[in-house]
Parts: structure tokens; sequence; C-alpha cells
């Protein structure tokens, strides 16, 4: 609904699932339009962005309700606009932001009126409407879709100022229309992205839009390792994802169906192509 | 000759057998798995609501299946808990361009409705009384690239005026103005106020123009556009024009903060960076995620849905600054939870609202006062389904200490 809240479901949940927590109302902070949230299992963390207040709010692992924020990073120097999205770094405490035109880096534990730690940005970067964002803490990778060229933009996680990208997946083999969410497998290194079909959330078409693994190391007109694709998974507009290693499974939110979609993560695996 | 036949007899018997064979690698190969599990919805989600009381018709939004359906004003009832509201038409489907729609229109005049797209095809869709399934609508008018979300109808100056959230941005256009017509006028800029903006009403009698306001603010420049326009045609999949091509590729300073939520009051023919005549604004108010808001101009009061609160408050039309509402219906027997849209029937002397995390919409008189049950329920879904709440979603997060998902709107 067009509520700005964040709703909390049993990863077991199934069907017509009431959430078994939410956070919203005025003390939240929240405004609609936080297209990513990160969970800081180290801290007991909920870090979700605000772009219309230009702020990233923090909450407690465990909150619920009119949660007010525990922290907030905000204000002239942050540089923060259209924040839609973020990643968590927990193993370098540090927050990864897209806006569009740079990518931010912030201390996780920065409350107010801070300036970013790093910034990525200038033409070199080739950054065109960044949006969606990955980062790999162990094998240093930050990843970004981008809309020209369309793709996926890959950097050192310590890169700052104005630097090309270390590589590019771009062309028409990726099948890549709008790169929108990301998440990682650190063991494997691999990127998942969520990509959407040109005009999908338009025509709503079932099937056309898929979630693609990547190597990192992938670089120019290169198709995905393997894919989620089909009429059958129901997708249409899928947008953020998240990955439960210990449950070998793989979470995919989509933005026309307004619904949470769980496949098996071994069974892609069983099905990967190189 | 009978060898040649025979091989293609051999070949064609088993032409089945290859086909489903290689029909099968290929979804292997796709990966087209079903899912272990879904979360999902499937009832109409209602958003906003407007009444015809002439035409006995009540029209409501639905932001998750992405419809607009009409009911009877008399009767909204089902016949039991478990069964849903029938609903007199239902607009749905891609022809319709209903999408994510959140706030409606109903012009009893010209026997019209309208709903306002909020994200992705973020436009006002006009159709005709009558009109049901997947039928294109008689106009459809592009306000925005993206978070167009209240509607309000001017008949006596023939105006439709729209709030656009993501760019704090009041557009005023012609009653009838379609595709990428532009707005005779605008509200934006720094003196405005505006902050993440929702319901908007007009009151033509006065000449004024009401918009409530959340707390989310970031400074926009008077007839700026969003800069993720591009990015916003681009996921409609439509071609992006050079023009709206990215100018600045350095990051500037931020221009956010958080403000008190309130209610403000323009010259109707306001336009640009205009000052508002008053502002209902303070702890004494208890604002919380204002949204739809209607204007009685006949008993010269406000009705506000107070989403952070679950309540409606209603204040003077003539309320300025930290004052508290002249009513509130607030409370268990209410029936409220986190209302979105309302609507004042001044012909019956009644008050619709609807919660969408109840999938309903409830009727109470027009002076309600306190802890007020309602006088009827119109209901999406059997009573007491559990509602997900998912509305165009864009990140997900998991919890591996709970073992639970994350999910913002």
């Amino acid at each position: 609904m067009a509520n700005p809240r964040i709703a909390v479901f049993a990863r077991l949940a199934d069907g017509v699932a009431a959430p078994v927590r939410i956070i919203e109302g005025g003390h939240t902070g929240l405004s609609r339009t936080s297209h990513a949230v990160a969970y800081d299992a180290v801290h007991d963390e909920i870090v979700v962005p605000n772009p219309f207040a230009e702020a990233i709010l923090f909450y407690k692992g465990d909150a619920s309700g009119d949660a007010a924020p525990i922290r907030v990073i905000q204000g002239p120097n942050t540089l923060l606009e259209e924040n839609e999205e973020l990643a968590l770094d927990p193993v370098n405490d540090e927050i990864i932001v897209p806006t569009g035109t740079a990518i931010l880096v912030f201390d996780r534990k920065a409350s107010g009126n801070v300036a970013p730690k790093r910034v990525i940005a200038g033409p070199k970067t080739k950054m065109d409407h960044a949006r969606g964002i990955a980062v790999d803490p162990v094998n240093g990778v930050i990843a970004t879709g981008n809309r020209n060229p369309i793709g996926i933009l890959f950097f050192n996680r310590t890169d700052e100022g104005d630097v090309a990208p270390r590589n590019i997946i771009t062309g028409p083999k990726t099948g890549i229309y709008a790169a929108k969410g990301f998440t990682i497998n650190p063991q494997r290194k691999e990127l998942i992205a969520t990509i959407e079909a040109r005009g999908a959330q338009v025509n709503r078409k079932v099937g056309d839009s898929f979630v693609g693994i990547w190597n990192y190391t992938d670089n120019g007109d290169i198709p995905p390792k393997a894919a989620i694709k089909g009429l059958n998974t129901m997708l249409i507009a899928p947008r953020g994802a998240a990955i439960s290693p210990e449950h070998q499974e793989i979470f995919v939110i989509d933005k026309v169906q307004n619904g949470i979609f769980a496949f098996s993560w071994q069974k892609i695996l069983d099905e990967l192509q190189r | 000759m009978r060898k040649l036949q025979k091989t293609f007899l051999i070949v064609g018997s088993l032409f089945p057998i290859f086909a489903l064979a290689a029909l099968l690698l290929y979804a292997q190969a796709g990966g087209d798995l079903k899912p272990l599990r879904v979360v999902k919805d499937p009832f109409p989600v209602f958003t906003d609501v407007a009444v015809d009381p002439d035409s006995n018709i009540a029209l409501l939004s639905d932001e998750n299946l992405f419809s607009l359906r009409t009911y009877d004003r008399n009767n909204p009832d089902p016949p039991a808990p478990n069964v849903v509201s029938d609903p007199r038409t239902v607009i749905v489907g891609p022809k319709t361009e209903v999408d994510f729609v959140c706030g409606v229109a109903i012009d009893p005049v010209h026997r019209e409705f309208y709903g306002a797209n909020n994200d992705t095809d973020s436009k006002v869709v006009a159709f005709k009384y009558g009109a049901a399934g997947e039928v294109p609508p008689v106009r459809q008018l592009t306000t925005a690239s993206n978070g167009t979300w209240g509607i309000a109808l001017d008949l006596k100056n023939d105006e439709v005026a729209v709030t656009v959230e993501h760019i704090n941005r009041v557009s005023v256009y012609r009653r009838e103005a379609v595709g990428d017509e532009k707005p005779r006028r605008i509200i934006q800029g720094p003196h405005t106020g505006l902050s993440d903006p929702h319901g908007i009403d007009i009151d033509a009698e006065h000449n004024e123009l009401f918009v409530a306001n959340h707390s989310s603010y970031h400074e926009v420049g008077a007839g700026e556009e969003n800069q993720n326009a591009a990015s916003a045609a681009f996921a409609r999949g439509e071609e992006v024009p050079n023009a709206l091509q990215r100018e600045r590729v350095a990051p500037r300073l931020s221009k956010g903060k958080f403000v008190e939520p309130s209610i403000r009051v323009y010259s109707r023919t306001g336009d640009g960076d205009a000052i508002p005549t008053r502002v209902i604004e303070g702890p004494k108010t208890g604002l919380s995620l204002p949204m739809k808001i209607f204007v009685d101009s006949v008993h010269n009061e406000i009705f506000v849905a107070n989403s952070g609160t679950s309540s409606i408050l209603v204040f003077s039309r003539t309320a300025k600054g930290d004052v508290a509402p002249i009513r509130k219906i607030e409370g268990a027997a209410t029936g409220l939870k986190k209302p979105v849209g309302l609507y004042v029937d001044l012909k019956n002397d009644e008050l619709w609202v609807t919660s969408p995390e109840l999938h309903n919409s409830t009727v109470y008189r027009r002076t309600a006062n306190g802890n007020a049950a309602p006088l009827r329920t119109l209901r999406g879904a059997p009573e007491g389904t559990p509602a997900p709440g998912i509305g165009n979603p864009g990140g997900i997060a998991y919890d591996s200490k709970r073992d639970q998902l994350l999910v913002p709107n």
C-alpha cells in the first residue's frame, strides 16, 4: 500500500500472510520510495533510505510500530539526493549509497550532517542514473546498475573519485534492460541481479523479466550463468533480492505483483551453465 | 521412395519426444522455477474513495490489484462477514492504464470519474460512468514522471489539480487536459512549504486550495522536474529523449530535512513559489501522516484522514496555526486502521473512510465524534483477512537473527 512502512514477515510466510510486525507511523521518519533495506546481523540494526528527506535511517533490529530511528544521516554535507537504495558493509562498517550521479560511502556509525568517507563520481566512472547497489566486503567489490551504457558497473570497494569501473557487463547477450536490485554470494563470487524487461511495469507480462547471476569478473557482453526466468516464476517486475545461505533460498520482491517470492537456491546452483 | 517415407515416419514419430526433451532442457537452462512460497494479497486494497449520491455510486481505488471499482453507495455491506461486497463495475487490466492508483475524484456533472496513478505510470486516467472491464480511459493526462498522489476537481472553474510527492508540487490543469499538456499553474518552491504532499482539495466558493503534507522535505525549485525523470521513463520502457539526460554529473549539497506535518492553504489561483495564506501545524493539531483531505465549504470544516494515529480529524475551515481539531473520530469501535481515503457526502450527511490494512471502507455520520461505530462497511475481503500490505515494493532484506524478511513500501 502507499503508506510508508517496513513490513516484517516470517521467512516461511506463504499466501495471504500478515506481517509479524510493522514499523510505521509519524515518528519513524519513513517515506515512500525506499527501494532498499539492509539488515545488519552484527549490530542488530535495520538501515533504510528516505529519499524524500534525503536521509539514511537506522532502527533497532527488533523495531516495531511507531519507532523513531536510533541514528539519522542527513544534512548538506552528506551529498544525499535521490537516495532510494543502499547497501551495508558490516565488515568495514560502511553504508554505500548510489545517488544516480555518484556512489557515496559513509561510516556505518555516522550520524547527522556528515560528509561521506569516499565518493565515486565523475565522467570516467560512466555512471548515468546509477540504480541498485551491492557490496562484497570479503572480495572488495561494489556493483551498481546503470542506464547508459545499459548494464552493471563494477568498482573496487575502496575506489574513490573519478575512476573507471574495473569491469562492465553490457550488451545484447546480457539480456539486461534495467538492472534493479542486487544481492551477492561472496563464497561463489557471484552477483545476483533482478533484471526488468522493457515495459514490464506497463504491459505486466509474466516471465519476460528475470533474476540473473553473473561472476564478479564478467566483462562485456556476457549472458548470465543462470537465471530465474519464465512463466512458472510468476515474476513481472522483480526489484530487490536477498538470499539466505543457511536455508539455501533466494527471496525476490516484485513491484507489480506486490508480493514476495521465495525460490530454491540449490535448484539454481544445479543449473549453473558455467 | 518407400525408404524415404519410412525415415520420415520414424523421425516424425520421434519429433514429439525430441520436442519435449528440448522443452525440458530449455526450461532447466532458463531456470523457469516455481517459487517455493509466495506472499501476495489476492484482494483489493482500498486507498481512496469518492461518492456521487445522485447516482448512488461509491468509487474506490485499489492499489493492490490496480483497479477502480464502483459500488452501491446506500448498500455496500456484504451479506455476511465472510463475503465480500459486490461491485457494480471493476476497471482493471493493462489497457485501462490504471496502475498503482491512489487518489480518486468523481464528476457527477459530466458523469466521469478519475484515478491518479502514483508510481510507474504516473498519470491521471478518466472514465465514463458505467465503464467496466479492461477498457481504455476516455482521457489520460501525464502529470509527472512519478509520484502523483492526490487529485481534486474544481467544476466551478473547470479545472483538475494533483499533488506530486517526489517534487513537492501542485499542478492545476484544465479539466479536459490530455497527454503531455502543460498545467495552467503550478505551486512549487521553497516558500510553498510543500513536503511530500498527499491529499488536495479545492474550495471554489472561497477560492482556496488545501494540501496535506508529510514530514519528509527536500528543497525543490519552482518549475523543477524530477532529476530521476529519465529513470522513471526508462522503467516504463520508454525511449528516453536526450532532453531528459542528466545535465549534472557532480554531487550537490543535500537539501533534505524533517519538518512538521501540516495542512497548507493557498489562494486557488496561486502560482509558482507561492506562500500559503495559512498553515495548520503543531503538536496540538495531532497531525501525523495526513493523507486525503476534504473541505466542506457548507459547514466550514476540513476533514483529514490522519493515518499516523488511525483517526479522522476535523478542523474549522479557517483554522490556522497550532490548533486542536474540533472533532476526532478515534477508538476501537470506529474500526479505523491507518486510514488513507475519505469523502464527505453532503447530501446524505455521511463520511466515507478507507482503511487499506483492513481491506474496507467504513461509513459514519458526518458529525460523528469520538469512538463512533460505522453505519455501514464495504468489504473487499472477508472480515479478518490478513493484509500483507506490500505496495510497489523496491527492496527486501533477510534478518538472519530472527529468520524474517524486511520489506519497505
